[in-house]
């Protein structure tokens, strides 16, 4: 189930809604119990069998969690706890989503000929893994109460809000909300602004940029102009976000929505001038918990220089190993790895902070994300290829399309399909743009300092008016049908 | 930020919240109403969902089950959710309304690509809706026509090839600008491959002197042509057998003008409706002389026996679409008494209606929902004539595949 189906937001939603505050708004026990089984029918919606791989993880996680805090003062056993931890968390992963990966690798450099079975990945298995991690470690660290009730783990690893897209919700912000979360309706109303705003990202920019990201990539090269190369490049760049910020927009809207507060996942990532910066605005949940869960137990920057840039290689390979299981994605991040080593060495960030060269730092962050988005898309789409029974090489498709893209392929320069794709989306592309900026906090910010009486009324109509439009227009879409990917199948 | 600038912003935030907030208490109250009205219809979909479950799980025979597993649970959820979902949505008429309001902003902005679940779909430059075709090189069906072309030839059944015209029309095409609509391409790969073997008959050259006609006789909606444009087809066809097979094309059937067009007051062309709204009556013509006609569907469809409703009456051309996909039609006063197989797209009901007022017995399989094995139908049938009536969009009829050579 996704969050912008029909299914979703004309019958669970409100059915979970009407059910919490309607029927059992007496008693914290039953929401949270409510929950956790809305949680996992959710889950079970698509993936019937695997919640019980969820379930199975819940209460290895919980039973973990318990040890750990009994044994929190005994170094060795608490160490064996996490071992053990680790080794069921990162096994499961590593079963569903890397065994068929790393078969193939060894296949392929040994020249054997050993059978790669069909794995179906459970959806939202890195997200719900990472979470069960964050549960005993923070249990560990002293940063949050062991559960005695095995139902809150499993409320805190399966919430439908962030069960399948994120953000990755830390067990320390969230420890004390279970039991002692307040329900106001400001907060209500703030999750449904938040739901709004993720709904209209995802429907109405997300899923018009997909289209010409799709239809650019899925040109064979001999057909892609170099225009139309740019076009879906951008277009991809756009997607990704609006699909990723959108989507952890609606997760935190709803976990707002039930007194839930979710720490923020996305600060407009694309005004950035070094990649130093876009990865402290971008995805910062899993940055974080890479920094706070493997960064900085490896030592941090507090090493010598060749261990740290070795600590960095490890963060950013795991970093791009996490996104999907495929050589595409563990260079995409070694690809940011390489211009965050470089950007330290030479303290980029506090060179040419003179505002003549922001637009080339600008250009320079954003030609380098552009260009790993492409990366990422190949091995995406290779992902996606494997798991109907094709093959697909990632790192050609790459290459060719990185060639076309700087005209290194002899492409024409314009192609009438560029023209077609171009009028259908002039409008998305410029409000993509727009809404990368921000623009509407710093004019909500203006609009709230207006004192005039009538202009406030205004100013609050409008407001009002515009979450109405957002809404219906997004729903229009969502009832039309039509594309509208589910593209974290890979997670 | 001060508190005045604070409560300010808390205020419209809650009148957002609660307007959401009825909006969901709505969508609550029609589903548990609708639910505990029909508790033993929720029972038993609860069950339909879980014999789902049990399919997917126990039945797994091969890998290729798993990437289809998932696939068919959602489409068996779908299939029992989505009545609750309308029943939701359908208050009101919400989702004809939200409909409207996604065509509008496709028009506001000038789009041409229209949002749809599984057609290609773009609004030509007159307005008109058309479903693009992919690039297909057209090599099995071409095969596969005329491997059953030698079939029947070996058993002097004369077959006729009829290619329905696309809504794109060959002669003036409007599709926007950079959009590729390969079905007229597609089609004349199909003809180049035939090389002269199969005989067919082009519908796309009826209107090629006045090409603006062809989309006066197409719907604007929907992919199909009116009833107009099937006459024409239905002449070219008498036409063409009267001159090759000595068939006889009565006088009065060949002009129009001795039929009536008429509207059925439930019946629309609306295969585009979902993502556009706009139902357009579904035209009919019913000859102005009588004419006496049986429709039944006993024995047809191969080894799955339909039982629908059997119809003896006046000549009536709408209770083709009604035994759609399968009809056996007879019409005792018909001037050719011979038997005819029309094998077709969903461009040939009313084709097939049409030569009933020609042909005594007319057997006709829709290619769309055909379960049966063709060569055991002709067989058991015998007809004199097989007329295929297709648009060049069926890149991959199954019907055919039973004459496809093996790889």
């Amino acid at each position: 189930m996704i969050f912008s189906s029909e299914i979703f937001l004309f019958l669970f939603l409100p059915f979970v809604l009407f059910v919490y505050y309607c029927i059992l708004f007496k008693s914290r026990t039953l929401q949270n119990l409510f929950l956790l089984i809305m949680s996992l029918a959710f889950y079970a919606y698509g993936e019937p069998w695997f919640v019980f791989v969820m379930m199975a993880s819940i209460a290895c996680n919980w039973a973990f969690g318990l040890l750990i805090d009994k044994f929190r003062e005994n170094k060795r056993a608490a160490i064996a706890i996490i071992v053990a931890m680790l080794g069921v968390n990162l096994g499961i992963l590593a079963y569903f989503k890397y065994w068929m990966f790393i078969l193939g690798n060894i296949n392929y450099f040994t020249g054997s000929y050993i059978p790669i079975p069909k794995i179906m990945l459970p959806i939202g298995i890195s997200f719900f893994t990472f979470q069960a991690i964050s549960y005993v470690v923070d249990i560990y660290r002293g940063k949050g109460q062991a559960q005695k009730n095995p139902l809150n783990v499993g409320l805190y690893i399966a919430f439908f809000p962030q069960l399948i897209a994120g953000p990755i919700v830390r067990y320390e912000t969230i420890a004390d909300q279970i039991h002692n979360r307040k329900s106001t309706f400001d907060d209500f109303s703030d999750g449904v602004c938040r739901f709004i705003v993720g709904l209209g990202k995802k429907m109405l920019i997300a899923n018009s940029m997909g289209i010409v990201a799709d239809a650019a990539f899925k040109l064979p090269a001999g057909e892609l102009s170099v225009t139309m190369a740019w076009l879906g490049a951008l277009a991809y760049t756009f997607q990704i976000y609006y699909d990723f910020s959108g989507y952890s927009d609606m997760a935190i809207g709803l976990g707002r929505m039930f007194g839930f507060h979710f720490l923020e996942n996305f600060n407009y990532p694309y005004v950035s001038t070094s990649i130093t910066e876009f990865w402290r605005r971008w995805h910062m949940s899993l940055s974080s918990f890479f920094r706070d869960y493997v960064y900085i137990p490896l030592g941090g920057n507090r090493v010598s220089k060749p261990r740290l840039i070795l600590n960095l290689f490890v963060v950013w390979a795991l970093t791009g190993l996490w996104h999907g299981a495929d050589w595409a994605f563990v260079l995409w991040g070694l690809l940011f790895f390489v211009f965050l080593v470089f950007e330290k060495s030479v303290g980029f960030e506090k060179r040419l902070t003179s505002l003549w060269f922001v637009p080339l730092k600008y250009v320079y962050a954003m030609l380098i994300v552009v260009v790993g988005w492409v990366l990422f898309k190949a091995g995406f789409d290779a992902n996606q290829a494997v798991m109907q029974g094709e093959t697909a090489n990632s790192l050609a498709l790459t290459g060719s399309y990185l060639q076309t893209m700087f005209g290194m392929s002899g492409a024409p320069l314009f192609d009438d399909l560029t023209y077609f794709h171009w009028h259908e989306t002039r409008y998305f592309y410029l409000f993509a743009v727009l809404f990368s900026f921000p623009l509407v906090p710093w004019l909500v910010s203006k609009g709230d300092q207006i004192k005039n009486p009538v202009g406030q009324f205004i100013y609050s109509s409008v407001y009002v008016l515009l979450f109405c439009f957002v809404f219906i227009i997004a729903v229009s879409y969502v009832v039309k049908g039509g594309y509208n990917p589910f593209i974290y199948f890979n997670f | 930020m001060d508190d005045k600038a604070m409560s300010c912003g808390c205020c419209k935030k809650r009148v957002v919240g609660l307007l959401f907030s009825l909006l969901m208490l709505c969508f609550a109250v029609v589903f548990l109403t609708f639910a505990i009205k029909n508790v033993k219809t929720m029972i038993s979909d609860c069950k339909k969902i879980y014999y789902c479950l049990d399919y997917n799980f126990i039945n797994r025979q091969t890998d290729e089950d798993i990437v289809t597993r998932a696939a068919h649970l959602r489409e068996c959820n779908n299939e029992v959710l989505l009545k609750y979902i309308m029943n939701s949505l359908d208050f009101c008429n919400n989702r004809k309304l939200f409909i409207d309001i996604n065509n509008q902003i496709i028009l506001f902005l000038d789009l041409y690509r229209v949002p749809n679940n599984n057609y290609r779909l773009v609004r030509l430059y007159n307005g008109y809706l058309s479903v693009c075709a992919g690039f297909s090189n057209m090599e099995r069906l071409s095969d596969n026509v005329i491997n059953f072309h030698n079939y029947l030839k070996k058993k002097n059944i004369e077959f006729i090839y009829v290619i329905a015209p696309h809504k794109n029309y060959k002669y003036l095409s409007l599709q926007p600008y950079g959009v590729k609509d390969y079905e007229n391409e597609n089609c004349e790969r199909m003809i180049a491959r035939w090389n002269n073997r199969i005989c067919y008959l082009d519908n796309r050259e009826i209107f090629k002197q006045t090409p603006q006609k062809h989309y006066d006789y197409f719907y604007k909606i929907d992919t199909h042509w009116k009833v107009q444009y099937v006459f024409l087809s239905y002449c070219q066809i008498m036409t063409y057998m009267a001159k090759q097979f000595d068939v006889c094309f009565e006088k009065e059937l060949q002009d129009i003008n001795n039929f009536s067009v008429y509207t059925l007051p439930d019946r629309y062309e609306s295969e585009l409706g979902g993502f556009f709204r706009g139902r357009e009556k579904m035209l009919y013509l019913k000859p102005l002389f009588p004419v006496k006609q049986s429709i039944y569907s006993e024995g047809c469809a191969g080894n799955n026996p339909i039982t629908g409703i059997n119809y003896r009456g006046s000549y009536d051309m709408s209770k083709c679409d009604k035994f759609y996909p399968t009809a056996y039609v007879v019409n005792p006063n018909a001037a050719n008494r011979k038997k005819l197989m029309v094998i077709g797209d969903s461009f040939s009901p009313q084709v097939m209606s049409l030569l009933s007022l020609s042909f005594t017995d007319i057997e006709f399989h829709s290619t769309n929902t055909y379960e049966g094995i063709l060569s055991e139908d002709i067989e058991r049938f015998k007809p004199d004539y097989v007329i295929c009536i297709f648009t060049s969009r069926q890149v991959s009829a199954p019907v055919f595949d039973s004459f496809s050579t093996p790889d």
